[in-house]
């Protein structure tokens, strides 16, 4: 048995490791009792369990997930709400903070037709079955500023271990920044630069994604295009890298 | 058969002609890839997995693959008409059906994953290079997969088996085989064959593809890694 520590760009079809390791997320176990990759990604072994960090793909729902989608419908007793890729998802009526609604009330007052919404994932299910919620703090209709898309396999790059790169963005643009979990990125912002800015982070966060260190390498964009406004932020980069440690 | 027999294009018996292959070139399917063989070029997009539309052709409990394979009207020498052909029909299916026994579908299941093939430039063996290409755009929309699909042609030209057979070759050898297979174990997807071959050229004609695949597998491999590669190498040489 090997153990590497370096994450490998792997392919469909590729040998990942051949032993007695448990399969994790993307692999399956061959004839030949070798682990093999199924998807393109990067091959990553934590202790016995091998698996693959998907580069590409679509959203697949977790219950707990955060998710931005669009409303395009209304069923009896919910709503339908489009998530990109996967079938519908499900908001019932009863799962708004407001509680059960009154037949009397038309909801699409609440939540009309074409609004995004922050939603929570309830229930998800192997047969891509979706239930959401919005009750609870930060759920709800999108009201202001502007709904951003990032590549859904992306995210967790973009959020940053623990938050460290949203963070770093909120408190360094002064603006309230949501992801949802299927690639969506509500930013709470009038200031136009601030928002091009995230659109250009978002794309190296794409491009780069498989090369390691690209947490640094985005932060120290911040600052340099923040530095080009013409604030000087040289301390300010040298604090949070420190915070950051 | 002697290793000595010249085809018309200079190539001999086991030479397949330039191949050249390229990934996501296509901003707004989940997945593209360009192929080229030679002359014949054929661009794949991949995009999904999605919810179908419409809704009774999904399945409960795993996607399904729709596939189109098309012409270009300009891609033959005289126009093609753009109505889909009794032939491009046919295509689509066995280019789906090379597909779904390698693709895990069980994992999306109520949506489609729908697959066009747009043959640019014709000239011969265009159903291979389609698969090649669809290969390459379904890895690259992130479509868990047992393996690449790799595919060739072996032709018979006036008795000699010859590999990655081109329109004229077609058109005037004795038989046509295509032939994908997976890249790893082998397991044949695709199998047609046009014209006829005794049994010891259908053996030998398998032996070749397989060899051939293996290499085709080997290029497809590295077009995929290229684009990730390039980049790592550029910031690479920026930190440095």
């Amino acid at each position: 048995m090997s153990t590497s520590n370096k994450r490998q760009l792997v392919l469909p079809g590729e040998m990942i490791a051949s032993g007695d390791y448990t399969l994790g997320k993307n692999v399956y176990r061959g004839g030949d009792n070798n682990v093999y990759s199924s998807i393109l990604g990067l091959a990553e072994i934590k202790g016995n369990t091998v698996d693959v960090i998907p580069l590409r793909g679509t959203y697949i729902p977790k219950a707990g997930d955060i998710v931005i989608g669009t409303v395009v419908d209304v069923v009896v007793g919910a709503w339908v709400v489009k998530l990109d890729g996967i079938p519908t998802a499900l908001l019932p009526f009863g799962n708004t903070p407001l509680g059960k609604i009154s037949p009397k009330i038309n909801p699409l007052v609440i939540l009309d037709v074409g609004d995004y919404v922050v939603a929570k994932v309830v229930t998800a299910s192997r047969s891509l079955n979706t239930v959401l919620t919005i009750r609870g703090a930060n759920l709800g209709k999108v009201t202001h500023g502007v709904v951003l898309k990032i590549e859904p396999k992306k995210v967790p790059r973009f959020i940053g271990k623990r938050g460290s790169l949203v963070n770093v963005l909120m408190k360094e643009l002064k603006c309230k920044i949501i992801v949802g979990q299927n690639g969506y990125v509500w930013v709470q912002t009038d200031k136009r630069e601030d928002i091009a800015l995230i659109e250009k982070i978002i794309r190296k966060v794409e491009r780069e994604s498989h090369v390691s260190g690209l947490t640094d390498r985005v932060i120290q964009m911040i600052f340099v295009e923040k530095s080009k406004e013409g604030k000087g932020e040289g301390e300010n980069e040298q604090r949070v890298r420190e915070e950051r440690r | 058969m002697s290793k000595e027999f010249v085809r018309k294009d200079g190539r001999g018996p086991l030479d397949l002609r330039p191949v050249t292959m390229e990934v996501g070139l296509l901003s707004n399917a989940d997945g593209s890839a360009l192929v080229a063989f030679g002359n014949t070029r054929v661009i794949a997009a991949v995009f999904g997995p999605r919810e179908v539309h419409p809704k009774h052709l999904a399945q409960p409990d795993r996607a399904i693959i729709r596939c189109a394979y098309r012409m270009a009207p300009f891609s033959t020498h005289t126009r093609k008409s753009p109505a889909p052909t009794r032939r491009e029909i046919e295509l689509s299916k066995v280019i789906r059906e090379a597909f779904e026994s390698v693709v895990f579908l069980e994992k999306y299941p109520k949506t489609t994953i729908d697959v066009f093939v747009e043959v640019i430039q014709a000239d011969g063996s265009t159903r291979v290079t389609g698969i090649n290409a669809v290969s390459l755009a379904l890895a690259d929309a992130g479509i868990p997969m047992e393996d690449l699909v790799a595919a060739v042609s072996v032709g018979k030209i006036d008795g000699h088996l010859v590999l990655d057979v081109d329109f004229y070759e077609d058109e005037h050898g004795d038989a046509d085989l295509p032939v994908a297979m997976t890249g790893r174990e082998k397991k044949v997807t695709l199998l047609q064959l046009n014209g006829r071959l005794t049994l010891e050229e259908f053996k030998k004609a398998m032996e070749m593809a397989k060899e051939a695949c293996a290499r085709i597998y080997d290029m497809q491999k590295e077009a995929l890694r290229r684009k990730y590669v390039e980049v790592e190498a550029e910031i690479l040489g920026e930190s440095r």
